[in-house]
């Protein structure tokens, strides 16, 4: 059987979009409270995984 | 470009910042073996394995009672002091950010549990809008002075109502927020706020909500988990590559991940790689009323239905095999 090939632009998104983790519509002035999640730069310094535990 | 000659010498010399960076090791080690702490990581460890604060003794001290919390960041500071005046270019093992108004250090992670010291700066600080997240929040402030409110949201998902109750913070101050429901918008810090903050994710954390404050409408939706953020890129860095024997992982996705976005954004990208493999899995989700996505899914199904008739032939040949 013949499948017709499907264009994703024409699949529709959900009535609310999800945007990736950690996106804001309105930046907060100062952190944000609601979510932590920092970035290692200093990689042999700070390794992922490092802290008190 | 001045570069420090302390610096030139690091750069030429990385014996060092090894020295540096093991006396920090040292610091840390020195705190963990005060008295008290090894229970409190314990504990901490145990929160993040999903045990509520009230199952953690030690760590649930630190969250609700007098000096505690104080004398635990006390102790820790003067630990990394002593190793940061005889080691001026040591960095304290803790991701950090600071952006001129908060600095946030991130003091340990442990699954689903985070630790975090917060210092806000003086200053008004006016939110137009709040978020919302699927974690529970216990804070300790340590010093500082602020006024701010505490924010309940109720109502439905897309509208909600706010209740509102002004509160003081200072030193001694212990809170504890439903982070889906509450959360504390800070206003005029007086004198620096510094807070010890405990946060513990749900199990499979729902998306965050962004709130207009004014009209309590839903303006912004945002994945709960980072991993679920990273799989949906994945689907559709595969979708762009036309990876077509990736469809029945995303099929898989579609059907067994626990966040709605990530599942359709998944059944899209197989459908577009894979129509048959796609509208197999769509008419699953469609059928079964139980599932989150079965509504869009079954307009989506009928949509197809419409447009291309050979998806009624395929679904023929599924039911009679």
């Amino acid at each position: 059987m013949k499948l017709p090939k499907i264009d994703l632009s024409s699949l529709p998104d959900l009535n609310t979009l999800t945007g990736m983790f950690g996106s804001m519509r309105t930046p907060n002035p100062g952190h944000d409270d609601s979510i932590v999640v920092l970035m290692t730069i200093v990689y042999e310094t700070a390794p992922p995984g490092g802290g008190i535990i | 470009m001045r570069v420090h000659p302390d610096i030139v010498t690091l750069r030429s010399d990385r014996a060092p910042q090894r020295h540096a960076q093991t006396a920090m090791q040292a610091a840390i080690d020195g705190w963990r073996a005060e008295p008290g702490v090894a229970a409190v990581l314990a504990d901490f460890q145990r929160c993040g394995q999903g045990a509520p604060l009230e199952r953690c003794p030690a760590l649930e001290q630190v969250f609700s009672q007098g000096d505690c919390a104080a004398e635990l960041m006390a102790s820790l500071t003067r630990h990394f002091a002593c190793a940061i005046a005889a080691h001026p270019l040591g960095h304290p093992p803790f991701r950090n950010g600071f952006d001129g108004r908060a600095s946030t250090m991130l003091l340990g992670k442990s699954g689903r549990a985070q630790l975090v010291l917060q210092a806000r700066e003086p200053g008004a600080l006016s939110t137009p809008c709040a978020t919302f997240t699927d974690m529970v929040r216990y804070d300790a402030v340590l010093a500082g002075q602020a006024t701010a409110r505490i924010l309940r949201i109720h109502g439905a998902h897309e509208q909600v109502g706010f209740s509102e109750e002004p509160i003081v913070l200072a030193p001694g101050v212990r809170l504890g927020f439903d982070c889906s429901r509450e959360t504390l918008m800070p206003e005029q810090v007086e004198t620096r706020l510094v807070t010890l903050r405990l946060l513990q994710c749900a199990a499979t954390p729902a998306p965050g909500r962004e709130y207009c404050r004014q009209t309590g409408r839903l303006l912004h939706q945002s994945a709960g988990t980072l991993a679920s953020s990273r799989r949906e890129m994945m689907a559709a860095l595969l979708g762009r590559m036309g990876r077509v024997e990736a469809a029945p992982v995303l099929a898989t996705m579609a059907l067994t991940e626990s966040e709605q976005s990530l599942r359709w954004q998944a059944l899209r990208e197989c459908l577009a790689l894979d129509a048959a493999e796609g509208f197999v899995v769509l008419g699953r989700i469609a059928r079964n009323s139980d599932d989150a996505l079965a509504h869009p899914a079954g307009a989506l199904r009928a949509q197809l239905l419409e447009a291309h008739p050979q998806f009624a032939q395929l679904e023929a040949e599924q039911c009679r095999a």
